[in-house]
C-alpha cells in the first residue's frame, strides 16, 4: 500500500540544519538585530500583501478550488511565503532576510509547532470508549467537560478526545448539528482561553512573554461567565429538540464507558511542567544561531516535549490510537500552512511594531484614542479579524499593535485580556477561525452529521456569539 | 481443516499488489469464495469541508472504484466473487476495520517496503496491519513467477 514519502521533509530538515551551520560565515557583521528591529519604520503597507493573500487563501481556496487546494495547498502556503521573501532579500539583503527567517524559525514557528505536535500526539493517545446515552444533561456534561480540559490539553486535544464520544452518544438523535455547533464554540474556543497550552495565540504570547498564569487569573471571569451562558442556552435548546424528538433512547447500550491510554493524561502533565518550567527558570544562558539568540529553557521544554510525545507514541496501543482515528494529516497541514503564515508574516509584525512610524499607522489609530488604547475595539477587531483569519496570527498582530512588551501589557491588563478574549472567543465564528473548529466538522460529516455551510454556521455564530460578545464588551471592555 | 472463504486484499495499483491479488486466488479453497479487493484513498483536506468536501469525496470514490474494477477485470478468469470496497482514510486502519466488518479469513497484501528511515519514524501499512490483524496475514513481496503462474489462467 502507499506511503507518504518522507524525504523531501528531511531533505527540508538537513537544509535548515546547513543553513544553520554556514550561515554564521555568511555573516557579514553589523548589527542584524538592530537592523531587524528598525526596519518596520522602511517598509510600506504593500509588504503585507503576500501576509494577507496567504490568510485569504486559507479562506476563500477551499471554497472557490477546491480541487487545486486539495493537492497544493503546500505549494500555496510556500508561494505566499516566498512572494515576502525572496523580495525582500534583494532589496534589503541576503543576511538581514536569512536573520528573519531564521528568527522566527527559531524563536516562534518551532516552539509553536512542536507544542502542538506534542499535544495532538499524547491527547490523541487518551480514548474514551463506550457510549453514553445523548440526554440533554449528558451532551452539556460532554461539553462541560470539554471546556474545562481544553485549557490543559489544548482545544485541539480536547476536541478530538470528547467529540467521536459525543456523536456516539448522540447517534440515536434526530436534531445533531446544535451539538456540534455548541461543541465547536465551546470546547474547540472559548474553553481554551486559560492558559497558553489552550490556544495557539495564548501560546505565542507566552513565548512573547505573558507569563503562564496570566489568563488563568484574568481571563477566568470572562470565560465562566460567556461559557455559562452557552451552556445554559444549550440545555434550554436541547432539552427542547429532546423533547420534540419524543425523548429517544438508543437501540442498545454500546459498551461499558472507559478510558484507554489514561497514562498520557500523566504525559499532558509533563507538557504543562514544561512550559511552566520555560517561563519560570531563567539559568540566562543560551546560544546564537545566526545572530538570533536562544535560550536555554526553551530548547530544554521543546526537547522535553519532543521526548513526552515519543513516549506517548512508543506505550500507546495500536489499538487505542486506532479507535481515535489517529493521524498525522491534520498536524501535516497545520504545520504547511503556518509555515507560510509565519514567513509572509514577518513584515506585518515589523511595521506593527513600528507603532506610529510605522505604516499601518491607520491600524494603530483605529485601536486608540487620544493615544490610550481602546480596548472594545481591540476585543472586536482582533476578534472579527480571527473569525476570518488564524486567531494565532491576529493575536501576533495586535499583541504588537498594542507595543509588544509583555511586561507593560500585563500590567495595564484591560489591552492584553480584550486582545486575549478577541483572539480566543471569536476564533468561534467561523469554522476556519481555529483549527480544530474544522477538524470537528469534517469528523462530525464523516459520521453522516450535515453540518452547515460556511455561512449557516455563521448564523449559528452571529445568531448565538455576537450578542454574548456585545455583552462582554458592556462587561469587561468599557 | 479451516477453511479460507473470504479473503481480503487491498491494492494500491502497484505491480506489488497486482500480484497479491493474483496470489491470493490461489489461497481460496473452498466452493463459493470471496476475494474483497480494498483500496482506501487520501482524507480530504481538512480546510475543505460541506459540499466541496462531499464532491471531491465522491470523485476519489469514483477513481478508486475505477482502480478496483481494473483488478477485478484481471481475476475475471477466476470465476469467483469478487467485492470491490472503497475508503476514505489511513489503510493501516481501513484494512483492520474491513477485515472485521466482513470476517475475512486472511489477508493478503503486498508490500513495497519502505527504506530503514522511512520504517522507523513512520511505520509501515504493513507493519501496522500485522499489529493489529486479528485474523493470518500474507505478506507478499517480488514473487517469483511461478508463484503467479497458473492463477485461474491469468
Amino acid at each position: 500500500m502507499q506511503q507518504r514519502r518522507i524525504w523531501p521533509w528531511v531533505a527540508a530538515l538537513l537544509g535548515v540544519a546547513l543553513l544553520g551551520g554556514l550561515a554564521p560565515a555568511w555573516a557579514a557583521g553589523g548589527d542584524l538585530h538592530h537592523a531587524a528591529e528598525e526596519i518596520g519604520k522602511e517598509l510600506g503597507a504593500l509588504w503585507v500583501i503576500p501576509f494577507a493573500c496567504m490568510l485569504l487563501s486559507i479562506a476563500v481556496m477551499p471554497l472557490t478550488v477546491p480541487h487545486f487546494w486539495h493537492h497544493h495547498y503546500g505549494k500555496v502556503a510556500a508561494f505566499w511565503g516566498l512572494a515576502f521573501l525572496v523580495p525582500f532579500a534583494l532589496t534589503h539583503g541576503f543576511d538581514l532576510a536569512l536573520y528573519e527567517v531564521v528568527h522566527t524559525a527559531l524563536l516562534e514557528y518551532i516552539p509553536f509547532i512542536i507544542l502542538l505536535f506534542s499535544l495532538f500526539t499524547i491527547a490523541g493517545g487518551v480514548c474514551l470508549t463506550g457510549s453514553l446515552v445523548g440526554t440533554p444533561k449528558v451532551n452539556a456534561g460532554l461539553l462541560l467537560l470539554g471546556t474545562i480540559l481544553a485549557s490543559w490539553m489544548g482545544t485541539t486535544g480536547a476536541a478530538m478526545l470528547l467529540i467521536r464520544p459525543l456523536l456516539r452518544a448522540i447517534a440515536h438523535r434526530k436534531y445533531k448539528v446544535h451539538t456540534v455547533v455548541f461543541f465547536i464554540f465551546l470546547v474547540a474556543n472559548i474553553g481554551g482561553s486559560l492558559t497558553p497550552l489552550g490556544d495557539p495565540p495564548l501560546f505565542l504570547g507566552f513565548l512573547k512573554g505573558v507569563s503562564f498564569f496570566w489568563t488563568t487569573v484574568h481571563l477566568f471571569v470572562p470565560m465562566v461567565v460567556l461559557a455559562a451562558i452557552l451552556l445554559t442556552l444549550y440545555l434550554i435548546v436541547d432539552t427542547v429538540l429532546f423533547n420534540k424528538e419524543g425523548r429517544p433512547t438508543p437501540p442498545e447500550a454500546k459498551g461499558k464507558l472507559g478510558l484507554e491510554g489514561t497514562h498520557n493524561l500523566l504525559l499532558l502533565g509533563g507538557v504543562v511542567g514544561g512550559v511552566l518550567m520555560s517561563g519560570m527558570w531563567n539559568p540566562g544562558t543560551g546560544f546564537d544561531v545566526y545572530h538570533v539568540h536562544v535560550e536555554l529553557q526553551n530548547v530544554v521544554r521543546d526537547i522535553l516535549l519532543l521526548i513526552l510525545a515519543g513516549i506517548s507514541l512508543k506505550t500507546t496501543s495500536f489499538e487505542t490510537r486506532r479507535k481515535n482515528e489517529f493521524d498525522w494529516e491534520p498536524i501535516r497541514e497545520v504545520a504547511k500552512l503556518f509555515a507560510g503564515i509565519f514567513l509572509s508574516m514577518i513584515p506585518a509584525i515589523a511595521i506593527l511594531r513600528a507603532g506610529e512610524e510605522g505604516a499601518l499607522r491607520s491600524i494603530i489609530a483605529l485601536v486608540s484614542e487620544n493615544g490610550q488604547p481602546n480596548h472594545a475595539m481591540y476585543f472586536w477587531l482582533t476578534g472579527v479579524l480571527s473569525s476570518f483569519l488564524d486567531n494565532a496570527p491576529t493575536y501576533l498582530v495586535f499583541f504588537n499593535t498594542a507595543g509588544g512588551d509583555a511586561q507593560v501589557l500585563m500590567q495595564e491588563v484591560t489591552t492584553l485580556l480584550a486582545i486575549s478574549a478577541g483572539a480566543v472567543f471569536m476564533g468561534a465564528n467561523t469554522y476556519i477561525g481555529n483549527a480544530p473548529n474544522f477538524m470537528v466538522r469534517s469528523i462530525a460529516e464523516s459520521t453522516g452529521v450535515k453540518m452547515p455551510s460556511f455561512f449557516g454556521y455563521m448564523a449559528w455564530s452571529i445568531g448565538i456569539l455576537v450578542p454574548c460578545f456585545i455583552l462582554m464588551t458592556v462587561l469587561f471592555f468599557l | 481443516m479451516i477453511k479460507i472463504e473470504r479473503v481480503l486484499v487491498p491494492v494500491d495499483g502497484s505491480d506489488s499488489s497486482r500480484n497479491a491479488a493474483k496470489y491470493a486466488t490461489h489461497l481460496l479453497n473452498v466452493r463459493n469464495p470471496v476475494l474483497y479487493l480494498l483500496h482506501v484513498y487520501e482524507p480530504i483536506n481538512m480546510t475543505i469541508g460541506g459540499d466541496e468536501a462531499a464532491m471531491l469525496r465522491a470523485e476519489e470514490q469514483a477513481k478508486s472504484m475505477a482502480m478496483l474494477e481494473d483488478y477485478k477485470k484481471m481475476l475475471e478468469p477466476c470465476g469467483m466473487r469478487i467485492e470491490l470496497i472503497a475508503r476514505e482514510g489511513r489503510p493501516g486502519y481501513d484494512i483492520l476495520d474491513v477485515q472485521e466488518e466482513y470476517d475475512c479469513d486472511l489477508i493478503v497484501i503486498g508490500s513495497r517496503g519502505l527504506s530503514a528511515l522511512e520504517g522507523v519514524i513512520m511505520g509501515s501499512v504493513v507493519t501496522h496491519v500485522l499489529q493489529g490483524a486479528q485474523c493470518p496475514v500474507l505478506v507478499t513481496r517480488n514473487l517469483r513467477h511461478k508463484y503467479l503462474q497458473g492463477a485461474c489462467g491469468i
